[in-house]
């Protein structure tokens, strides 16, 4: 069965992907400081303490309760969308996003032109009813998980 | 949003593309925070929350690349963060050879870039601005203690915006008018009253207010009797701590009644009607002290270094300091710190402070006086598994380094036993 989610839309778009699912707030500084150095062709997790710890979140459609937000937010997200083939295709967040990261986002979109989809505000369901792997259908600020 | 004239001119791209985009950059982000339109920038004096070059950052470097090869500049004065620690002193904080090309291997370039971009000078030392900026101006500053500064202790008008944004906004001499830009959103929505019982650490107070605020702006009664309304250099000092101690939270205003200047000018239109009041008493602030963990590996070692200066110290402060720390070490018949101390200032306190006898007695003392922000590159593996000490709040917020308040801080400096 599908099941819907409504949020508000971030940066709008239509995409379908893969979920990778994080239930805590994901740590941009501790996650991939040490992979953007590498310049490696993956984003892997490298924060001990996420749930999604060693997961590759190329390619994928993120799925986050929010990012544990820090003003450096904008400076990590710009590295990852410099190289779109390492940035996931899509973020969702069940709660509203710092400024920090629709300010990264944002200036990513008009300066590298990305076609990340973004939609945050999707309520606390949002990470109940989605599960890793699970293959997600986004259309602006509309999300089925299918 | 509405656009001017002007803004529309420059979207149409008749100022050139990268205005066009910053513009249309400001515009998306204005949309989804609710700002109506965009206001002048009236503050001769911005601020730039990137001065740290690693590969990392490499996608905001490659952005501000783009703009200095098409001759875009702000047109005021930019203040950017402080910078990182040099090679030298990297080797005396982890007395190792600390890989500096692999942590700040962009920082030449990134420096270049700032220069090209009217960044003048790097520092916290939002305090040194006094005489620039008057109450009820605008600006678009970023970092936390600053802006919390400039919103309480000046009276001036700033939102906390993200790295790139506060450039942006300098660029174009606008801001985005929405949050503490507007009187609404600058009204007390909670009272604070202290029991104020002897002099209070204020990174301490700061933090403590900032947890029991619940997201709304305070007004803080009590405080009066140990500050001056003239706000002379103590008074400012304290201020500056404080407003640093609000930095672990999301509050980047607070009132004191009888102190700060919208309270003094707009008495009780500053106060929403029918708030409530929490008492806050120096039990709460130990309590509050009691719960920070303790990061190091063994909370039972000694410590090897210490960081004085986050917020970056006042002239009045590095004065005081040097004096009490002489004061102690008379008291335990020592010539030198015990713990190798750094005193971190800005560039420009730093000079003033060289032609005062203070400068001379600190070195002897074996203080290391620098302008680095202690912040950065306190994720290195090398730092976080040091002991470090430190008066700062917003230094253990933010890394491993252990907090005590002051006067504990100069007794373990200075070697006194128990």
């Amino acid at each position: 069965m599908k099941v819907s989610f409504k949020g508000r839309s971030v940066l709008p778009g239509v995409i379908r992907g893969q979920a990778l699912v994080s239930h805590g707030l994901l740590n941009l500084n501790k996650s991939f400081h040490r992979v953007l150095l590498k310049k490696s062709n993956n984003l892997t997790v490298e924060d001990k303490k996420s749930d999604i710890y060693q997961k590759n979140i190329s390619g994928k459609v993120l799925c986050v309760e929010n990012f544990d937000s820090s003003n450096v937010d904008v400076l990590f997200l710009l590295s990852i969308f410099e190289r779109a083939c390492i940035a996931p295709i899509c973020i969702l967040s069940s709660k509203q996003l710092p400024n920090s990261i629709l300010a990264g986002l944002i200036i990513a979109k008009n300066f590298y032109k990305t076609e990340i989809v973004v939609v945050d505000k999707l309520g606390d369901e949002l990470l109940l009813k989605i599960e890793t792997g699970d293959i997600i259908s986004v259309c602006d600020d509309c999300v089925i998980v299918e | 949003m509405k656009l001017s004239l002007e803004e529309k001119q420059i979207l149409k791209g008749e100022q050139g593309e990268s205005k066009r985009t910053i513009l249309k950059t400001l515009i998306d982000y204005g949309t989804l925070l609710g700002a109506k339109n965009f206001v002048p920038i009236t503050t001769s004096i911005g601020q730039m929350h990137f001065s740290y070059g690693t590969k990392a950052f490499d996608g905001a470097i490659s952005i501000l690349k783009k703009l200095t090869l098409h001759g875009i500049k702000p047109n005021i004065e930019l203040i950017a963060n402080p910078k990182p620690f040099t090679i030298s002193y990297g080797k005396k904080i982890l007395k190792a050879n600390l890989n500096y090309k692999k942590f700040f291997n962009r920082q030449e370039t990134l420096e270049e870039e700032l220069n090209k971009l009217n960044v003048n000078s790097f520092s916290c030392g939002c305090f040194e601005q006094k005489d620039k900026i008057v109450y009820g101006e605008i600006a678009a500053w970023s970092e936390s203690v600053a802006v919390t500064y400039l919103n309480s202790v000046i009276g001036a008008r700033t939102n906390e915006n993200p790295p790139i944004i506060d450039l942006f906004c300098s660029i174009l001499k606008k801001t985005l008018n929405y949050g503490l830009l507007l009187d609404e959103n600058r009204k007390a929505g909670i009272a604070i009253k202290l029991e104020v019982k002897k002099e209070m650490d204020p990174q301490l107070l700061g933090e403590t207010i900032a947890k029991k605020c619940e997201g709304k702006i305070p007004i803080i009664y009590g405080l009066e009797k140990i500050l001056k309304p003239s706000l002379d250099e103590p008074t400012l000092a304290f201020l500056k701590d404080f407003s640093a101690g609000f930095s672990c939270g999301k509050i980047r205003l607070f009132h004191i009644n009888g102190i700060t200047p919208e309270v003094r000018r707009l008495k009780k239109q500053i106060i929403k009607t029918n708030i409530k009041t929490v008492d806050i008493d120096s039990q709460e602030l130990e309590k509050i002290k009691q719960d920070y963990e303790v990061l190091w590996k063994n909370p039972d070692s000694k410590a090897k270094i210490c960081i004085i200066g986050c917020p970056h110290l006042s002239l009045y402060q590095l004065v005081n300091l040097t004096n009490e720390i002489g004061w102690e070490l008379r008291q335990n018949k020592r010539k030198k710190l015990k713990i190798k101390t750094f005193f971190l200032t800005s560039s420009l306190t730093l000079k003033k402070f060289k032609e005062l006898p203070e400068f001379k007695e600190l070195l002897k003392y074996g203080g290391i006086i620098s302008t680095f922000c202690p912040l950065m590159g306190m994720n290195s593996k090398k730092i976080s598994n040091t002991n470090i000490i430190t008066n700062s709040n917003k230094l253990r917020c933010f890394s491993t380094a252990r907090f005590f308040e002051e006067e504990q801080i100069i007794k373990q400096i200075c070697g006194r036993r128990g």
